[in-house]
C-alpha cells in the first residue's frame, strides 16, 4: 500500500493506525477528519471505509422506526438499539426534498437504507409519483435518486429490493413492474452511474411479489416472498431472489408448510428467515424457520416459535438477541421475550403500519 | 507432551532491548510473543535473543506483561484468574500516551495478539474520548489545515461536535 497517512498516530504503521480508527464509531470519526489533511484522507479514502466496515463493533448498532405509513402523519425516529429508546427525529421532507407519503424502507444494506416515497407533485393529489432516497444515517448523508424512467403503459405494480454487488463494488436498486400479470419489466438503478438501466431478464409474470416488512438483503441477494397467480386464484408460494451481481432471478424455495397467506420473510444474524404465523385458541403463535444452504441443496429449520402472542398484536421486528417487538392492540411497542414470555412496553405510541430497522453505521459515501 | 513439558520448565532466556539492556525472562512466557516463539523454534534460545525495535524501559514493561500471561502451568485458567487478568490489564494500559504508543508498538512487532487488542483499544478511546484539539496536543499531530478550510469542514458537520 502507498504510503499517503504516515504519520497519522505517531510513528505506527499506516496499518496499526487504521487497525485503531477502524474501531472507532462513526461519529468520531467524522470529528476525526478535522484533525489533519492526512487523517481526512484516510478516513475518507474507500479501503479504510471498507476496513471500518467489516470491523466487528457491537456498538456501532443503532435503529430507525418509520411510524405512519399510509395517509397518517408520517414521522421518522432515531433509536439506540440496545435500549430502544427514541434519541431523535427525523425531517423526511429533507432527505426527499419535498412533502412525502407512502414511505417504506429498503435495507439495510452496508449501513445504507433506501426510502421509497411518493411525493405530491400538485397539491390536488391527482399527479403523485414515487421518489427513491439512499440515506447513511450515521453521516447524515442522502441521496435523492433520478426518477424512474417513464412508462407508457401506467397499469402496473411494482416492488423494490436493495444491496450492494460486492463483484463491482456498486450500490444498487432493483424495480420490478408487473403489468396485469401479463408481463414484467425490470429496472436497476446503479450509484456509480447514478443512472436507472432496463434489465433484460424478469421474474415470471406470474408471481404476485409481497413487498417486504422486514430486511430482505443478504450477502449480495434480496430475498422477496412471492404466491403464484394460476388462474386467477394465488396459488404456491416460494421464495425469490435476485442476485445483486449478475442481476439474475432465482425462484429459491418454497415455504416449509402451506399456511395462511401473511408469511413473510427477514433477514436476521446473517440468515434468512421465514414467518409462519399460526393460530390456537385465540392467542396467536409465529414459527421462525431458517434457511440453510449446504452446497446447493436448501431446506428450512424451524428455530422458534414465539407462543402466546394476543390476538391484534403484530410482529415489527425479530432481534438479534432473540426477543421480538410487536405492535399491541393500541399500536404502542412491546419489546416481547419469546423464551419467558415477558413483555415489556417501550412507551412508544401510534405505530400502526410501523417498520423497525436495525443497522450497523458505516462510512459509506453516496455522493462520490 | 510430558517429555516437552519437563525440558521447558523454568527454563530461561535473555533478551536485549536496542540500547543494549538485557532480560532473563521464562521461555513459556517469551512466548507469548509470536515473533520470539519463532526465533526460540529456530534455535536462537543458546544466545541472547535482540530485540532491536524496543528500548530498555519498554521491554521491561512487554516483559510484565508475559510474566502476567504466561501460560499457567497447571492447564486452564479459571473465571477468577481470567477477572483479575482483566484488571491488570486494564491497569497496565493506564499509562502516559507516548508509552502507550510504544507498547502498541512493541506489540505489534512483536506479534503480540493480546497486547495489541488492548493498546489498540486504548488509544480508539482516547480518540473517541477527546476534543480534535486535545487529539492534536496528545499525539503531537501538526494542523495543516487553513483556518478556512477547518471551519468549512466543520461547519458540514456540525452535529457531530455536538
Amino acid at each position: 500500500m502507498q504510503k499517503r497517512w504516515t504519520h497519522i498516530i505517531r510513528d505506527l504503521p499506516e496499518d496499526l493506525s487504521m487497525e485503531i480508527l477502524s474501531r472507532l464509531p462513526v461519529k468520531s470519526l467524522m470529528r476525526c477528519k478535522c484533525i489533519s489533511k492526512s487523517w481526512y484522507a484516510l478516513i475518507t479514502n474507500p479501503s479504510f471505509i471498507t476496513m471500518h466496515l467489516t470491523s466487528h463493533n457491537p456498538n456501532r448498532r443503532a435503529a430507525i422506526l418509520r411510524r405512519g405509513g399510509g395517509l397518517e402523519h408520517l414521522r421518522l425516529s432515531t433509536l439506540s438499539n440496545e435500549t430502544l429508546e427514541v434519541s431523535g427525529n427525523v425531517d423526511l421532507s429533507q432527505l426527499f426534498l419535498d412533502e412525502v407519503s407512502k414511505v417504506s424502507i429498503f435495507g439495510p444494506c452496508n449501513g445504507i437504507l433506501c426510502f421509497s416515497g411518493t411525493l405530491w407533485k400538485n397539491r390536488d393529489g391527482h399527479c403523485d409519483y414515487g421518489r427513491l432516497v439512499l440515506w447513511n444515517p450515521a453521516t447524515r448523508e442522502s441521496k435523492l435518486l433520478p426518477p424512474f424512467p417513464r412508462q407508457s403503459d401506467l397499469y402496473f405494480f411494482s416492488n423494490l429490493g436493495f444491496g450492494f454487488d460486492p463483484k463491482t463494488n456498486d450500490y444498487k436498486v432493483v424495480r420490478i413492474m408487473n403489468f396485469r400479470f401479463r408481463h414484467c419489466k425490470v429496472q436497476v438503478y446503479h450509484l456509480s452511474t447514478n443512472s436507472w438501466r432496463v434489465l433484460d431478464s424478469s421474474p415470471n409474470p406470474s408471481y404476485f411479489i409481497h413487498l417486504p416488512r422486514f430486511p430482505s438483503y443478504l450477502n449480495g441477494v434480496y430475498y422477496w416472498w412471492a404466491r403464484v397467480r394460476e388462474d386467477g386464484y394465488m396459488g404456491r408460494q416460494l421464495l425469490l431472489s435476485f442476485d445483486m451481481s449478475n442481476e439474475v432471478f432465482q425462484e429459491v424455495l418454497p415455504p416449509p408448510s402451506e399456511g395462511s397467506c401473511s408469511e413473510d420473510i427477514a433477514v436476521i444474524n446473517d440468515s434468512v428467515t421465514m414467518i409462519l404465523p399460526c393460530n390456537s385458541e385465540l392467542k396467536e403463535c409465529i414459527e421462525i424457520w431458517v434457511l440453510n444452504e449446504c452446497g446447493v441443496e436448501r431446506t428450512w429449520t424451524k428455530i422458534l416459535t414465539i407462543r402466546q402472542i394476543p390476538v391484534f398484536w403484530n410482529l415489527l421486528q425479530l432481534r438479534e438477541d432473540g426477543l421480538v417487538v410487536l405492535t399491541d392492540e393500541d399500536q404502542c411497542l412491546v419489546l416481547y421475550d419469546p423464551r419467558t414470555q415477558e413483555a415489556r412496553n417501550l412507551q412508544i405510541y401510534e405505530a400502526r403500519f410501523a417498520q423497525l430497522v436495525s443497522y450497523t453505521e458505516s462510512l459509506v459515501r453516496l455522493n462520490g | 507432551m510430558s517429555s516437552t513439558l519437563c525440558c521447558s520448565f523454568a527454563k530461561n532466556v535473555t533478551l536485549r532491548s536496542s540500547d543494549g539492556q538485557t532480560f532473563e525472562v521464562e521461555e513459556a512466557a517469551a512466548q507469548v510473543s509470536q515473533t520470539i516463539k519463532r526465533m526460540i523454534e529456530d534455535g536462537c534460545t543458546g544466545s541472547v535473543i535482540p530485540v532491536p525495535n524496543l528500548t530498555g524501559p519498554v521491554l521491561a514493561l512487554v516483559i510484565e506483561y508475559f510474566k502476567k500471561h504466561s501460560p499457567p502451568s497447571d492447564g486452564c485458567p479459571t473465571a477468577l484468574l481470567e477477572m483479575e487478568i482483566k484488571d491488570w490489564d486494564a491497569k497496565f494500559v493506564a499509562v502516559d500516551n507516548d508509552t502507550l504508543l510504544d507498547l502498541t508498538l512493541a506489540a505489534h512487532y512483536l506479534e503480540i495478539q493480546g497486547l495489541l487488542d488492548l493498546t489498540c483499544h486504548r488509544v480508539a478511546d482516547i480518540l473517541n474520548d477527546n476534543s480534535v484539539e486535545k487529539i492534536r496536543e496528545i499525539f503531537h499531530i501538526k494542523n495543516d489545515f487553513t483556518p478556512e478550510e477547518e471551519a468549512e469542514e466543520r461547519s458540514k458537520i456540525q452535529w457531530a461536535f455536538e
